[in-house]
């Protein structure tokens, strides 16, 4: 079986990532007050080191990475990724601080990691919308590293030899501040199977 | 529950397992404690049942999402920070708990469904901190940014790392275009600035160094530079605070002042050196006006006519009040020149000793002449003996010719300084005069009433203040005048 998507598939994961994190959007426009907006302009899945490639050619500064894990019909790491100093800017923008961020407390990880949380579970809550069943996910935690490293670990932490994953760029604007990272799944030859099976059969069920 | 009571009991952290008919299943002591709800009250309800305010809430929604998606939550405390009402009670001391909250599943047991574990910590000093943290960088912040002294910090490679608004004037650079370069090319000499840093890193603090900097758009700028190490703000290695003082008009005016100074002190050397000069040297000339006259006047003898006698007469009493004038001139030139030696004066001898000078004088006008009693004091003896001198003489000269002269002469001592006065009922001098009567050839009377060249007051004030004294005088016209001088106690005394 192919895992190549077409148009079609594309454009419909796209949209249902968009209308998940969608929602994350609006539950944080309720807790910062501020006006924030999410979206994923483009969908692949591919191979750890494709990703990789895909990443360095944007930036290779330090990054920090929000891991959970998830288990169900599906097993693997989810992360999102941002550039470290991109990080503290979105943090100060989400509690709306003037207080010069040098440094990170225990606080602002702490809403750090709430962030990716809610990120995160919408993009699992878009995956349990197409295959029809949830998957739990682990608590979050935060990993610094750089971006070779944080895909490789994660690739390697769940699917071993078998990297596999489903690759996001994600865009974030929050009051003034416009930023932009990655959504990493690292699903495996079969989780990816199993989701395009799942995918082309949503296409099919909502009859596009 | 299928964990032992007492793990959870012992837990510094608060737990609620929810179970899936939403009812509350494990409640731990830490819980009941700051939550002043016990587990007895709390085991088989629901979470809005104890506390309604909680209905619509952000927990319950992830307590939701636990059991429908098996979704975790976390509830940072910058967005929620107070998710329970919990409080630290601390004596009459009540406060509000500062929380952070998880919410996740829990694998469901055997025999029962899934459950959701509500995990609380208590952030409250943490939170303290962080506050107590903004406060104090605010603080600093303000300090650093308002201080009218230029501030800056160095890195161990002498680059700039943060720069105060004043720095950025004293300089005329831009804080942005001054972080990350070397803080030393901003000096003149780069070598002096680097021997500065370099020492204070060494010795940890170091005072008061004065160098120049050359300002953005030109001229100089002259700064009294301290620094002292502190940790740096980003990693542990030290860094230096300095602080630059700008002194500029300082400087500016104190070299000003030396070379004003010097002017002074080179054209009151070539003035006393010409008066010196002139005066012997005019004398020359005028001694053979003098003798050839009186030669002239032998010769032409007996056939001289009374009115060339009298010419002869005027042209001869000429010349003596003009050598009188040059002695005079020569007297004043050499005030403070010879730096006679101080002793211990005793002044009533002095005093006694211009009356004898002016024994004839005295004599001839009657007057009474007081003295009070006088100290003994550090003095150049010649010096005060011609203040006294020309003073008295000055009270016998300008006397009232209304009445006999009566002369005073007294003292006083007063915080730290001796004033000595003299005191006289002749013809007084106007308030408006009384400053000119103390400059050079002035007189206030017409020389055919008085006699005299005017420089006696003159000299009398060139002593006084050469030692630090002052003189002046307190008149009233047609009743009298005291003069008054001070000597400072202890100090170069005349």
């Amino acid at each position: 079986m192919s895992i190549a998507l077409d148009d079609l598939e594309r454009d419909v994961i796209t949209e249902l990532f968009n209308i998940g994190v969608g929602r994350a959007a609006a539950a944080f426009s309720t807790l910062t007050k501020e006006t924030v907006t999410l979206s994923v302009p483009r969908i692949d899945i591919m191979e750890s080191a494709s990703a990789i490639q895909l990443m360095m050619t944007d930036s290779v500064e330090p990054v920090v990475g929000i891991r959970q894990d998830f288990a169900g019909p599906l097993t693997g790491v989810a992360a999102l990724i941002f550039p470290e100093r991109k990080s503290l800017e979105i943090v100060q923008a989400a509690i709306n601080d003037g207080f010069p961020l040098d440094d990170v407390s225990e606080l602002e990880r702490e809403t750090l990691l709430e962030i990716g949380n809610i990120i995160l579970n919408s993009c699992l809550a878009s995956i349990s919308d197409i295959l029809g069943t949830p998957s739990s996910a682990s608590l979050p935690h935060l990993v610094y590293s750089d971006t070779e490293n944080v895909v490789r670990d994660f690739s390697a932490a769940s699917h071993p030899g078998d990297e596999i994953v489903l690759f996001l760029h994600i865009d974030f604007s929050i009051s003034r501040l416009e930023a932009s990272g990655y959504l990493l799944f690292v699903l495996g030859m079969e989780g990816a199977e199993k989701f395009i099976a799942a995918v082309r059969d949503f296409v099919k069920r909502s009859g596009y | 529950m299928f964990v032992s009571k007492d793990l959870i009991n012992s837990l510094d952290l608060g737990v609620i397992v929810i179970a899936d008919d939403r009812r509350i299943s494990a409640w731990n002591d830490w819980i009941a404690h700051k939550a002043q709800v016990d587990a007895a009250e709390a085991l088989g309800r629901t979470l809005v049942e104890l506390f309604p305010a909680l209905e619509g809430s952000q927990l319950l929604a992830a307590v939701e999402r636990v059991f429908t998606a098996g979704l975790p939550t976390i509830m940072s405390h910058h967005f929620h920070p107070r998710v329970l009402p919990l409080v630290e009670v601390r004596g009459r001391v009540v406060e509000p708990v500062e929380q952070s909250v998880v919410v996740r599943p829990l694998l469901a047991a055997e025999g029962r469904g899934p459950s959701c574990l509500i995990q609380v910590s208590d952030l409250t000093s943490a939170v303290k901190r962080d506050r107590h943290l903004r406060k104090v960088t605010a603080y600093n912040r303000t300090l650093f940014e308002m201080s009218a002294d230029a501030l800056v910090t160095v890195d161990g490679d002498g680059r700039m790392l943060d720069t105060n608004p004043s720095f950025e004037t004293l300089t005329g650079r831009s804080g942005a275009g001054l972080r990350g370069q070397a803080f030393c090319d901003v000096f003149l000499s780069v070598e002096e600035a680097r021997a500065f840093v370099r020492q204070a890193f060494a010795d940890r603090l170091q005072h008061d160094a004065t160098l120049s900097l050359r300002h953005a758009e030109g001229g100089l700028r002259h700064v009294l530079l301290n620094a002292a190490v502190i940790p740096g703000a980003q990693s542990d290695d030290p860094c230096l605070y300095i602080s630059a003082r700008d002194i500029s008009h300082r400087i500016e005016a104190q070299r000003q002042l030396a070379r004003k100074s010097d002017e002074l002190e080179r054209s009151n050397a070539e003035l006393s050196a010409f008066a010196y000069v002139a005066s012997h040297d005019l004398r020359q000339p005028l001694r053979m006006i003098s003798s050839y006259l009186g030669l002239i006047e032998r010769r032409l003898g007996a056939g001289l006519s009374e009115d060339l006698k009298e010419y002869f007469a005027f042209a001869v009493d000429g010349a003596r009040r003009m050598d009188r004038l040059i002695l005079d001139l020569l007297d004043y030139s050499r005030v403070g020149h010879d730096d006679g030696r101080l002793e211990a004066v005793d002044v009533a001898e002095v005093v006694n000793d211009s009356l004898l000078n002016l024994k004839l004088a005295i004599e001839e006008s009657q007057a009474e002449l007081v003295v009070g009693a006088l100290p003994v004091i550090e003095a150049d003896r010649l010096e005060l003996l011609r203040l006294f001198q020309n003073l008295i003489g000055n009270a016998l000269k300008y006397r009232s010719l209304e009445r006999l002269p009566r002369i005073e002469v007294g003292y006083r001592g007063d915080g730290g300084e001796h004033c000595f006065f003299v005191r006289d009922n002749g013809i007084g001098i106007a308030a408006d005069q009384s400053d000119r009567a103390f400059g050079i050839f002035q007189r206030l009377v017409p020389a055919e009433q008085y006699e005299g060249t005017g420089i006696g007051l003159a000299i009398c004030k060139k002593i006084v203040e050469h030692r630090g004294g002052r003189i002046w005088v307190e008149s009233l016209p047609g009743r009298g005048s005291t003069f008054f001088f001070t000597v400072p106690e202890g100090a170069a005394a005349p």
